[in-house]
């Protein structure tokens, strides 16, 4: 933009009132800062309580904003069954909510099971478009089922063994059975591939399939895990995975062995997302939230968002717009719902920052 | 279609407010002012006000926002007393110096200390030079008429307007109000349009700096505008009249075609003194009373043409310029000055911090500014000595 002086010969040549006479964007008042706000990487203390690190502030805020699905499938992308967890889960998510600290947890695990049960009947598996090999799975528990379903997204012939015809078997007492057979007809629907009543030997499916993973409560005896962290046994590729009293570690064990079989099959190593650091408690200005108690029961999409609503969406944009409103250089874009900074014209206040009532922004230094 | 209403003066200005569709309300509560706002709130609370309220922390913050609403193109209202007005001193010449029609209801409170509530114009008059106009009324109607007729002007001349009534005397006193028909007051205040308006996307600097070479001449404007003023307010006055029934000027003689000895009040006094100057002319004295409603713009040619000539003037000060004498007593005899057959002008200082003005008060200045041969500085009407 051009600057050019303005001479005042008479009073014709001046506004009636003092107003500039050109837009004041030439003027980049960014150059004064010494500090800049940035969006952190950070995390809710639920998600990291969470064996499967479900990105809970995410599928809430997904719930807030009345995308319904869109909550079910960000579930789905860190836990193939939410209506298991939903009803069986020690929900150490909810022992970690900071909301503990203001009135009252928020109800994550009922919001869990709403969201999976609302959505079976539309749940069906996204395959990966590629030939990613032949593989076994050694039993129909929950770890098989796990581990089924993801080698499945993943792109790979999936054949499951049973011993009898049954699938969840350790789950099957506690979990309507309506429930465990639709969840398996999803992955039959998907290309699972069942072989009831089977009797086989280790060595000759070895044999005949790329990777096999074993489930350790269908056959406690067949494999020994050596390495927890990947699920490899002592025999080659062949994974299995560490059952657990917590049926939500149990899970993580099982597609966290199915992932690794995944990198393996395509020369790769299996890298888990990392969480950003925590947002503990004090970081939360809770002078934007009136004290609610929580909803306990939820059965239908009102409540659950009105559970929803009480999340404090610890270190997760919620698009709440504090920081575009308050910003008082208009240096807060809103960009799809989400801020952006204009750094030709933030001066480094840190008013949004500080205003920030879920601890996302933080301001470093401007180099 | 008009309606009546049994109003206080506070009830009056909010219904004055409401009527002029102001769009954006900021202030603070302050007694007596407090009912102004209270009832504004309430009527936008119960959606009968289109209009959004801003809850703020000072009266300094009050006027800011009105500044902002003004300046982003909204019709701005506020409210305030004594303390209050004292405290948005810096955002009053804010607010004229950016020339925004902003307006402001003052309820004349004395300043403190010593703590009172009661009424005196010195809160006011204290704001005399920030660039700001300044109505003062008599009657709780005149009030609601007041705010209308102020957006009508203040954003012709695109200077802030204030309407001051007095507490209490004119603020918690009922009267029967008549509230025009919306419709042909909607026709009187169209919608405001402002000089320029400020928008995110295409943002400019309002009331940036002004170096010595171009200061003076915003100043220069600012006085040019209020000259024009005088005019707009004479062609409002009139064309409020001719629609509503009640035409308002800046200075309002009664009684004045043949009197001899005049009497200058200001604000709800002015009601008195009528009855004042009826006694005395059933007494067969030429008295005549000329109420002084517009103080900036100053009506210099109307104040000359209806004093020249006359025997004697008094003026009735609810103020003090401490050292000096009268406020109103100062600005009249400076307007007369240039006249050579100017009459004699004396000033009283009465009813400070709400002391009454009776009648018998104003008969007692008539008679004594009847028989005084010198001129004195300042003259105390009724205080204990």
């Amino acid at each position: 933009m051009d600057i050019k002086p303005i001479k005042v010969n008479s009073l014709r040549d001046l506004p009636e009132a003092p107003i500039s006479q050109g837009v004041t964007l030439v003027r980049k008042t960014g150059t004064w800062k010494n500090v800049k706000p940035i969006i952190g990487e950070r995390s809710a203390p639920c998600e990291n309580a969470c064996p499967l690190k479900i990105r809970i502030p995410k599928f809430i805020d997904y719930l807030t904003k009345h995308e319904q699905d869109k909550a079910s499938l960000e579930i789905l992308r860190w836990n193939p069954f939410p209506t298991i967890t939903g009803r069986l889960c020690p929900a150490k998510c909810e022992t970690g909510c900071n909301r503990n600290k203001y009135d009252e947890k928020v109800s994550i695990r009922e919001l869990e099971k709403f969201l999976g049960d609302s959505f079976l009947n539309r749940k069906h598996i996204e395959r990966k478009e590629r030939k990613a090999g032949k593989v076994a799975v050694l039993g129909g528990s929950v770890s098989g089922m796990a581990a089924a379903y993801v080698m499945l997204s993943e792109g790979f012939e999936v054949h499951l063994f049973l011993k009898s015809h049954e699938t969840f078997e350790d789950v099957r007492e506690k979990i309507p059975s309506e429930v465990l057979d639709a969840e398996g007809k999803i992955l039959k629907n998907a290309g699972l591939e069942f072989h009831e009543n089977a009797r086989f030997e280790l060595s000759s499916i070895q044999k005949e399939y790329d990777f096999v993973f074993v489930s350790s409560f269908s056959y406690p005896t067949m494999v020994e895990v050596q390495e927890p962290k990947t699920g490899k046994t002592n025999y080659e590729k062949v994974y299995s995975s560490i059952e657990d009293q917590d049926i939500s570690k149990t899970i993580k064990n099982a597609i966290t062995a199915a992932y690794n079989i995944a990198a393996s099959a395509s020369g790769t190593e299996y890298i888990e997302e990392k969480l950003g650091r925590v947002v503990p408690f004090k970081e939360i200005i809770t002078d934007y939230f009136n004290h609610e108690p929580s909803v306990k029961e939820i059965l239908e999409t009102g409540t659950a968002i009105q559970e929803a609503l009480r999340c404090f969406s610890c270190g997760t944009c919620n698009s709440c717009g504090n920081c575009y409103v308050f910003c008082p250089d208009f240096a807060v874009k809103w960009v799809d719902n989400f801020p952006e900074f204009d750094y030709d014209y933030c001066k480094g206040c840190g008013v949004c920052v500080n205003e920030c009532p879920r601890g996302i922004l933080e301001l470093i230094p401007e180099k | 279609m008009s309606i009546k209403k049994v109003l206080t003066g506070n009830h009056a200005v909010s219904y004055g407010a409401m009527a002029s569709r102001v769009q954006v309300i900021s202030a603070y509560p302050i007694t007596p002012q407090t009912q102004v706002v209270e009832l504004l709130s309430e009527l936008v609370a119960d959606g009968k006000l289109d209009a959004i309220f801003v809850n703020v922390e000072s009266e300094h913050s009050a006027m800011s926002a009105c500044i902002s609403a003004s300046a982003a193109g909204a019709r701005a209202f506020t409210a305030t007393s004594a303390q209050g007005l004292a405290l948005m001193h810096e955002m009053l010449h804010w607010a004229a110096g950016a020339r925004l029609p902003i307006v402001l209801a003052d309820i004349n409170r004395a300043m403190a200390p010593p703590w009172t509530i009661w009424t005196d114009q010195n809160d006011s008059l204290s704001q005399r030079d920030t660039g700001w106009m300044q109505i003062y009324v008599e009657s709780n109607q005149e009030a609601f008429d007041s705010i209308i007729l102020a957006y009508k002007v203040a954003e012709q001349v695109f200077l802030p307007c204030m309407v001051v009534l007095d507490a209490f005397v004119l603020s918690h006193t009922s009267e029967p109000i008549e509230i025009h028909d919306q419709e042909k007051i909607d026709e009187y205040l169209p919608p405001y349009r402002p000089m320029v308006t400020i928008e995110p996307g295409k943002p400019i600097g309002y009331g940036a700096l002004a170096a010595p070479d171009t200061y003076m001449e915003f100043r220069y404007k600012m006085q040019r505008a209020m000259e024009n003023a005088v005019e707009i307010f004479e062609k409002e006055g009139k064309l409020f009249g001719d629609m509503f029934g009640h035409s308002y000027d800046l200075v309002e003689p009664y009684m004045m075609d043949d009197a001899e000895y005049v009497i200058i009040t200001v604000g709800a006094v002015t009601s008195t003194a009528r009855v004042a100057i009826q006694e005395l002319r059933k007494k067969g004295e030429k008295a005549g009373l000329l109420k002084f409603r517009v103080l900036r713009p100053f009506p210099f040619e109307k104040l000359r043409e209806l004093l020249s000539g006359r025997k004697k003037v008094a003026v009735i000060d609810r103020n003090i310029s401490f050292g000096h004498h009268g406020i109103f007593y100062q600005e009249v005899k400076s307007a007369l000055y240039p006249l050579s057959n100017r009459p004699p002008v004396f000033g009283y200082i009465a009813g400070l911090g709400g002391r009454d003005i009776t009648v018998s008060d104003v008969v007692d200045i008539y008679e004594d500014m009847k028989k005084r041969e010198t001129l004195e500085e300042i003259i105390w009407k009724g205080v204990k000595l």
